[in-house]
């Protein structure tokens, strides 16, 4: 009997210990990537990019938007600036208007482009193959400015690396440096992704939530992504954009909501997906964070 | 005269030509003649001058309406006194603070309506009367007009609001008056003080009269030249109904009424139908009854405009702000052509919108006009190097409204707190950590000196 109940209890305190290994092992997010040792690293997309030789971080860009664009590195010479690689991400689930696939996303940048006054197509949008990723590119220039731009998709997250430079031979090189983009998965056993879903935050999902206290400002839309499990307990509560109070009541709040488990080929599945949260004066409302 | 003679004068007088034609050229233009040279360097040609392009009423108006603007452009350059007593200082209500006796005193560069003129009148006005003030240290003649803001209460939590500078102790119109000033030199040791300079009213009816869809569109506009720039924006909005605020600097303010009620009470400490309580509560200096401005029952002298001559001073300030003409620009230039495709090239205008369309107008004319004000009006974090700590509404300490450019050719100071008379080092403040500007200023610094002097001229031109 004793050694059923120490054996019950060593179970116990292992499920614990997972649960608590779980909850304080950090969860990667799109804007957490790093520069050390010359290399842009981002656990969240997977992405590993050597910096060219003798380039560097430059000033840090602005914190994700309400509607979840992300700065994620400007990358400069350290010393004369005659080129800038600037790395974007824009979460699909939260972009106004809504986003297509890389290929259309760069067609959408030619027409935006060819309304500049001054502004030249250089290459029109094709794709191209770096590492197992495809990128759509699109090249242009004016002012004595050249550009590149390489646009894919990962996690559903419209992720962009944006190249400038002040002459085309520079432009060539940079080109040419982005071969060296790399993964940065975890190794073999490194877990994979779970499945990007849009709308399934939807209320008809929902088995049980609980109302995140309304607090100020008031009428700022506030994305949230949310990790989860398949079991359809909530994993993860990614507060995008909100102040320190909004995120705290969020965290707490979602961190309890159950969901159906999602399936797919016959399978429950860990998924991530969208809500937009908004507090009024009237209280919260939500919706699906999908602005199709 | 011998031939060599003649071919000498001739030669001489071939040369003073060219001499009085090179010291003929503008500053610009010479900039422009010299920027393929490597020792050219790109600088700001100055304050535009010649008339005002900016002042008058906007076009299409109705006779009324024009007249309504006339009268109530009068009643902005209106000068407070305490009790309205003084001699030429027929406006009532002034303090017990204030920053100012007039509206028109701060709004005044180019034109009435305009910004911060290039002789600061609150040096003036600390003595007024014998008015008792020190004139604060970051108040100069020659700098721009400023209100104070404290960013921190004593006990630590959030402040923002105005402090003003000046009290009414010491005026014959405030006997047994004896408040004292803030201590700013304590303020400003602590770094608890930022500033603000006046905005500019020109153009602000048709801002008012874009409707909010019309602005949500313009901000979606573009979303993947904003994308690969690192710009994004968000408009700041009313706790009350949701609905997008638009003036001030951080786009605080949900219409021109409010605006000028606020800026009456705040700044001249005159207290109106929008606000009508007096924030100074020492009652040792409350010579008035409240509110001290109001609709008028019985109008003195008839101005031509019933409207203006029964409404309030706030109403017409409004009306004044709401009826005034957007800035006209310069006649374009080879240079400004440039200039302007470099402001579109780099990425200028995903900020500083280049068109905006009114919805249907209750004015005359008004209705479905585009108009070039190069704002979306929204917020945008513009990084820690501009940061004033200072939250509104939604817009936290980071965030501003992206400033409108029209008229910046006849301004003489720049950015919230007027800390530069220089565009070229106003563009660069754009750049600092955390700020969405920051891809766009990398572009404007790899730009040859040609292009940015162009960008200059494009700037001073609008």
């Amino acid at each position: 009997m004793r050694r059923f109940s120490l054996s019950v209890l060593a179970g116990l305190l292992t499920v614990s210990a997972w649960h608590q290994i779980s909850a304080i092992e950090p969860v990667p997010r799109p804007d957490d990537g790093t520069v050390a040792n010359e290399i842009y690293t981002n656990r969240y997309f997977h992405l590993s990019f050597p910096l060219p030789s003798g380039w560097t971080q430059g000033m840090a860009g602005p914190g994700p938007s309400d509607f979840g664009y992300y700065v994620l590195a400007t990358l400069i010479p350290a010393g004369e600036l005659t080129g800038t690689i600037l790395v974007a991400a824009q979460d699909v689930f939260f972009a106004a208007p809504a986003l297509g696939d890389a290929t259309e996303t760069a067609h959408e940048l030619v027409r935006s482009l060819s309304r500049v006054d001054g502004m030249t197509i250089d290459r029109p949008p094709s794709e191209v193959r770096i590492g197992d990723r495809i990128f759509s590119r699109v090249d242009f220039s004016g002012v004595g400015l050249f550009r590149s731009t390489f646009f894919t998709h990962i996690r559903c997250h419209l992720v962009s690396f944006n190249l400038t430079t002040s002459s085309p031979e520079r432009l060539a090189a940079l080109v040419l440096g982005l071969n060296n983009l790399g993964d940065a998965r975890e190794g073999a056993a490194g877990r994979s992704d779970p499945v990007c879903i849009r709308n399934r935050a939807g209320a008809e999902n929902v088995v049980m939530k609980i109302d995140p206290a309304a607090i100020g400002p008031t009428f700022t839309p506030i994305p949230v992504r949310l990790m989860i499990g398949a079991d359809g307990a909530v994993k993860h509560v990614h507060v995008i954009r909100a102040t320190v109070e909004q995120r705290d009541s969020i965290e707490r709040a979602l961190g309890q909501w159950k969901f159906r488990p999602h399936e797919m080929d016959g399978r429950v599945a860990e998924i991530e997906t969208g809500l937009l949260i908004q507090f009024t004066s009237g209280g919260v409302t939500y919706s699906a964070g999908d602005r199709r | 005269m011998s031939t060599s003679r003649l071919i000498h004068s001739w030669l001489l007088v071939g040369v003073a030509s060219t001499i009085v034609g090179s010291a003929a050229l503008s500053k610009s233009a010479l900039a422009q003649s010299t920027a393929n040279t490597t020792s050219f360097q790109a600088s700001d040609p100055g304050v535009r001058g010649g008339p005002a392009g900016a002042g008058g009423p906007l076009a299409g108006l109705s006779p009324a309406e024009v007249a309504f603007f006339t009268s109530a452009r009068g009643v902005f350059q209106e000068v407070d006194s305490v009790s309205g007593t003084i001699a030429g200082e027929d406006g009532k209500g002034l303090g017990p603070r204030f920053n100012l006796n007039s509206c028109s005193g701060c709004h005044a560069q180019p034109a009435v309506g305009g910004t911060s003129p290039a002789v600061n009148p609150q040096v003036a006005v600390a003595t007024l009367h014998g008015a008792r003030n020190v004139v604060p240290p970051f108040i100069k003649l020659d700098g721009p007009v400023r209100e104070a803001r404290f960013v921190k209460n004593p006990d630590g939590s959030p402040d923002g609001g105005v402090h003003d500078l000046f009290v009414i102790t010491g005026r014959p119109d405030a006997p047994g008056c004896n408040i004292q000033q803030p201590n700013f030199n304590a303020a400003l040791n602590a770094n608890n003080v930022i500033f603000r300079i006046p905005t500019p009213i020109f153009g602000l009816g048709l801002v008012e009269g874009v409707s909010d869809l019309g602005l949500q569109n313009t901000l979606n506009q573009n979303p993947f030249l904003k994308s690969q720039l690192g710009v994004s924006g968000r408009f700041n909005r009313s706790g009350n109904d949701g609905s997008i605020t638009r003036f001030g600097w951080k786009a605080q303010n949900k219409s021109l009424l409010i605006f000028a009620g606020e800026a009456y009470n705040v700044e001249q400490g005159v207290t109106n139908e929008l606000f009508p309580n007096e924030r100074e509560t020492d009652p040792n200096c409350q010579f008035n009854g409240t509110p001290e401005d109001r609709t008028i029952l019985s109008p003195a002298e008839p101005s031509g405009s019933p409207a203006s001559d029964f409404s309030s001073d706030t109403v017409n300030f409004a009306a004044f702000s709401r009826l005034s003409a957007e800035p006209v620009p310069a006649p374009t230039t080879t240079s400004i052509t440039r200039g302007s495709q470099v402001f579109q090239n780099i990425g200028c205008q995903t900020c500083h919108a280049l068109t905006q369309t009114t919805a249907k107008s209750g004015f005359t004319g008004q209705s479905n006009k585009s108009f070039h004000p190069l704002s979306d009006f929204a917020l945008h974090d513009m990084g820690t190097g501009l940061a004033d700590r200072v939250s509104q509404g939604g817009a936290n300490g980071q965030e501003f409204r992206s400033a409108p450019l029209w008229g910046v050719g006849q301004r003489i100071f720049f950015l919230h707190d007027g800390r530069t008379d220089d565009l070229l080092d106003a563009i660069r403040a754009h750049a600092s950590a955390g700020s969405e500007a920051n891809a766009v200023i990398n572009n404007f610094n790899m730009l040859g000196q040609g292009s940015k002097q162009d960008l200059l001229n494009y700037l001073r031109s609008l």
